[in-house]
């Protein structure tokens, strides 16, 4: 086998000749190639050879060719060409390897952070969502007039049918609820989420299904009509497999009795539409997918009890060139119109929220500060970038004085000097543009679950022009500035050695002082973000939950064959336990940082509240086994926990938290009062009080709670928690398979370790933190480099001064010390406008601060001797070098 | 010499080469030629270009020659206008150092 020429060094070639040349050359070069291997030259050396025939050949070739213009052909590849520019510019940034390289780092440091994040805004914050004329979809929130915190109830169906009859300001309005039900399999079921809604609820929203159809009127009213349902693109792919013949198919489905019909298949990418109240929720997976949507079938006809069950939410499209406010001022005059026909709608106010608002809002959060952190690191970046150019420069006045004097002057000169910075800028942009690509995949795999649309995102164009355009004005600007001074000199006095400034005089060195001192205030104003938030999450893994989380196991189980709810989940329990390894078990709706509850409004006997009349208040209520407290390492403080015989028989009993007691019952005396979630429905007796706990959320001290018994209010689906003697995650396919003994169509789902939980609940202060220290150390070694520079170039420019010094006595110290003062200034005022600027700039991660102020003192001195510090070493060595300037030699030079 | 007889040095080179290697001057060998001779290296695009320059000023003339086992060679002779603007190169440059011993001269400086 013959050995190949290199394909690459071909291709150059063959694309730079011109037509009539190419065949001639290439067989040219093939031939010498062939015989130069004859000869026994070895293949590699054969190779470079062919390469350097390749490269030196394509300012040649290209220059042969047919220019359209005279002026192109002159520009190009004249005698001060752009092309010869180009290849000289390359060579002496080769040349200069190490410089170059510094160079194209920095920039490439900087472009990536700043670009990753630009790419992250556009695809969140611009990049509109799948559905039509998204501007005119708004969301109907209730709200508490007065103002009051918490969640205000949800809407009734009657208010929704009304509105939608009695509005003028809306195309149409849609109500919707989430739902939740298990496809039924023998091989273990399997659980699904999505939507309740009204038959317009599409044409609100603006979708069009992708197969079939979307629901009809007559598949939302009365219960006789088919059940049908739509698929949600994902997971017709997963669990179908695309197959457009699930159309028409029925679904088995858990606490259904008549399987729906599959009537539609939605396009892909569909989220759930923002929900404000759900988003507090520590787990809430902002990008779910909806996996299918099934009608609802509420009319004027329905029950009226249940048109009075306030479960809904609402969305509308508004008509063209409504404004938001005029809308919300017309259906809060129908809600307050419906509160005077019916009192429990009383002080329920309407708040209309465009959607696209609202789905930004979570982003921007998160994504603005990240935006400003990367602004400062690129800025610090340029800065360096430019300051060294701006050194190099200025150590090259004299072959700038000869270049500009010879030849084409000036132009020529200021083209050459264009070219290398933009060379520079380039490779170093494009560089930064690769390295913008894997942080925003790191990005995805770490934050995903937390900001909507994330994965959509991909690095693009705009990312591309604003990171090359970014680096391109900084080196060209630095480049441009010390080339423009030596040509302006005079050309004699250039090249006469004497008067040659290959130094800088002070006033550059003051302006090179003021970057610095900048770079250095802005890396302060990170490093104490970073320290803020290093010390939020020690605070935040030292804080007393009030639960145990290690070797804890927690999945989510679901009977869905409908089987006798006491006896699976009794022998369940059993058989769970059994287990070795297994030390507790328990079933729980309501496990710490998972936001489940059953948010409820209860009313207490015997309770008279300030304001007078007894109140219904607003409390999560949980459900659990009677090992649950125990397992957790939570302690029943007052009376006991739950018995197994706490049963549908027996009376209905509670156990409440001790802050329940200290708010609602003054304080003692829980045992034995009663409170009920009905009017009409027997009351629960307190029978036991638990432990207080940061169930809902770590950075937020104990709320009231109420637990009742599993076994009295039973939750559909829940978790079960099992404690292990050991590493828990081992125990996972045991507890399954031992459940599926009991029903093997349990849906058994979701399995994962109190810890993982906890640290997921923390997820996005996590990773903030981790992001601003990593900006933090970036910008660090950015201006620690500055510091160095800009010394080394002082060192560099006063060793006429620091001879003279030497020469009239000045010690060793005394050169040292005036070096280092220079820094100390430097870093001192850095410091200072740094810490400055941070108490004014850490306010915006306030809401990720935990225990720790936005001004914490302790960490603004630390942060400031620390960096203080490092840089004091950075100064050292310049400072050491001009300690031992010799006198003699350094008089002799000038 | 007339207005259109510059001849650049890498061009005088060339048209040498030319003369030398008569009938079987193609690109490869002309860079050989220069590159063995005056022990500076010559790249293959420069020759090509140059050639093209030659041809397009009318010192040198193409043709497509034996096709050795399909392959394309073009050869290069030298025009009459060529051969002309050659020889009053080497006339100027003879009475240039006419006398003069070059390396005599650079040992007094």
């Amino acid at each position: 086998m013959r050995p190949e020429a290199p394909r690459v060094a071909r291709l150059l070639v063959t694309l730079a000749a011109r037509r009539a040349n190419r065949r001639p050359v290439v067989h040219d070069l093939r031939e010498e190639f062939d015989s130069m291997l004859a000869e026994g030259v070895p293949l590699a050396d054969a190779r470079r050879w062919y390469w350097r025939q390749a490269t030196d050949s394509l300012l040649p070739l290209i220059s042969a060719r047919q220019w359209p213009t005279k002026f192109a052909r002159d520009f190009f590849t004249g005698e001060g060409g752009m092309l010869r520019d180009i290849r000289v510019g390359a060579r002496m940034l080769l040349k200069r390897r190490g410089f170059s390289l510094i160079v194209i780092l920095t920039l490439a440091l900087g472009i990536g952070a700043t670009s990753a994040v630009f790419s992250l805004i556009q695809g969140v914050l611009l990049t509109p969502p799948p559905y039509e004329n998204p501007d005119r979809l708004a969301l109907v929130s209730p709200e508490f007039l007065d103002g009051r915190e918490g969640r205000a109830p949800d809407w009734a169906a009657e208010q929704w049918l009304d509105w939608r009859e009695e509005s003028e300001l809306f195309e149409t309005i849609a109500a919707y609820r989430w739902s939740f039900t298990f496809v039924v399999s023998d091989d273990g079921s399997e659980s699904m989420e999505g939507l309740q809604v009204t038959h317009n609820y599409f044409q609100a929203i603006g979708l069009d299904p992708v197969i079939g159809r979307v629901f009809d009127e007559s598949e939302t009213g009365g219960a006789e009509a088919p059940r049908a349902i739509i698929l949600g693109h994902d997971l017709w792919m997963r669990q179908f497999d695309g197959d457009p013949n699930i159309l028409g198919q029925t679904l088995r489905l858990s606490r259904t009795d008549t399987p729906p019909v599959v009537i539609g298949v939605m396009p892909p990418g569909i989220r759930f539409l923002p929900n404000p109240r759900a988003a507090q929720e520590p787990n809430y997976d902002v990008n779910a997918r909806v996996d299918y949507w099934v009608p609802a079938e509420i009319t004027r006809a329905s029950d009226p009890q249940i048109q009075a069950s306030r479960s809904w939410s609402v969305v509308g499209r508004l008509n063209e060139g409504v404004a938001p406010v005029a809308a919300q001022a017309e259906l809060g005059r129908l809600a307050a119109q419906q509160a005077q026909d019916s009192p429990q709608y009383e002080g329920i106010g309407v708040r209309i929220q465009p959607v696209i608002e609202f789905m930004n809002s979570d982003g921007r959060r998160i994504l603005l500060p990240l935006l400003a952190a990367a602004a400062l690191v690129l800025l610090i970046a340029c800065g360096n970038a430019a300051a060294l150019l701006l050194v190099r420069g200025l150590q090259r006045q004299q072959e700038y004085g000869v270049r500009s004097a010879i030849g084409a002057g000036r132009i020529a000169l200021l083209r050459l000097v264009t070219v290398e910075s933009g060379l520079l800028a380039l490779v170093g942009g494009t560089l930064g543009v690769g390295l913008a690509l894997v942080i925003v995949r790191g990005f995805k795999l770490v934050a995903g679950h937390a900001i909507p649309r994330l994965d959509a995102v991909s690095a693009g164009w705009p990312v591309l022009f604003f990171g090359l355009g970014s680096a391109l004005l900084a080196t060209v600007v630095a480049g441009l500035y010390p080339a423009l001074r030596a040509s302006r000199d005079s050309a004699a006095g250039s090249l006469k050695g004497a008067g040659t400034r290959t130094t800088a005089s002070r006033r550059e060195r003051r302006f090179l002082a003021g970057v610095t001192i900048m770079q250095a205030a802005l890396t302060l104003t990170l490093l104490v973000g970073a320290g803020l938030l290093i010390r939020t999450m020690n605070n935040l893994a030292g804080v007393e939950s009030g639960y145990e989380t290690d070797r804890v196991l927690t999945m989510s189980v679901t009977a869905v064959a409908g089987s006798d709810y006491a006896d699976f989940h009794q022998r369940a329990l059993a058989s769970v336990s059994a287990i070795p390894g297994v030390e507790r078990a328990a079933f729980a709706w309501g496990v710490p940082l998972t936001g489940n509850n059953w948010p409820s409004s209860i009313e207490i006997e015997d309770r008279v509240a300030t304001s007078g009349s007894n109140e219904r208040l607003s409390i999560p209520v949980r459900s659990v086994t009677s090992d649950y407290f125990e397992l957790l390492g939570q302690s029943i403080v007052e009376g006991r926990g739950f018995r197994s015989s706490d049963d549908r028989e027996a009376t209905r009993v509670a156990v409440v938290n001790e802050t329940f007691v200290d708010r609602y019952l003054d304080g003692s005396n829980a045992l034995g009062r009663r409170f009920n979630r009905r009017p009409s429905d027997p009351p629960f007796e307190i029978v036991g009080v638990v432990s207080d706990s940061r169930t809902n959320d770590l950075t937020r001290g104990a709320e009231p709670e109420i637990y009742l018994s599993l076994w009295q209010a039973g939750a559909f689906s829940k978790h079960l928690v099992v404690r292990t003697a050991g590493d828990p995650g081992t125990t996972g396919v045991a507890v399954q398979q031992a459940l599926r003994v009991v029903d093997p169509t349990v849906a058994v789902e979701n399995f994962q370790t109190l810890d993982q939980i906890r640290e997921a609940s923390l997820a996005s202060r996590s990773f903030a933190m981790q992001l601003l220290v990593g900006f933090a150390l970036v910008a660090c070694v950015l201006t620690l480099g500055g510091i160095y520079g800009m010394l080394s170039l002082s060192v560099a420019s006063r060793r006429r001064e620091i001879a003279i010094r030497t020469a009239m006595g000045a010690e060793k110290r005394n050169v040292l010390q005036l070096i280092l003062r220079e820094g100390v200034v430097v870093i001192a005022v850095g410091v200072t406008a740094g810490l400055i600027a941070a108490v004014g700039l850490s306010r915006v991660l306030g809401a990720f601060l935990f225990e720790v102020e936005p001004t914490d003192p302790v960490t603004l001195i630390v942060m400031g001797s620390l960096f203080a510090a490092v840089a004091l070493l950075a100064c050292w060595f310049p400072a050491r070098r001009a300690a031992e300037v010799d006198p003699v030699t350094a008089l002799r030079e000038e | 010499m007339g207005k259109g007889d510059h001849l650049g040095e890498f061009e005088h080179l060339v048209m040498l080469a030319l003369l030398r290697l008569k009938a079987t001057a193609y690109g490869m060998r002309v860079r050989r030629e220069i590159q063995s001779r005056t022990e500076r290296s010559v790249a293959i695009g420069s020759v090509y270009a140059t050639l093209d320059r030659l041809e397009h000023k009318g010192y040198v003339i193409a043709s497509a020659g034996n096709e050795e086992g399909g392959r394309a060679r073009k050869y290069f002779r030298l025009t009459p206008d060529g051969a002309q603007t050659l020889l009053r190169k080497q006339e100027a440059i003879q009475r240039m150092t006419e006398g003069l011993s070059v390396r005599q001269e650079l040992e007094a400086i």
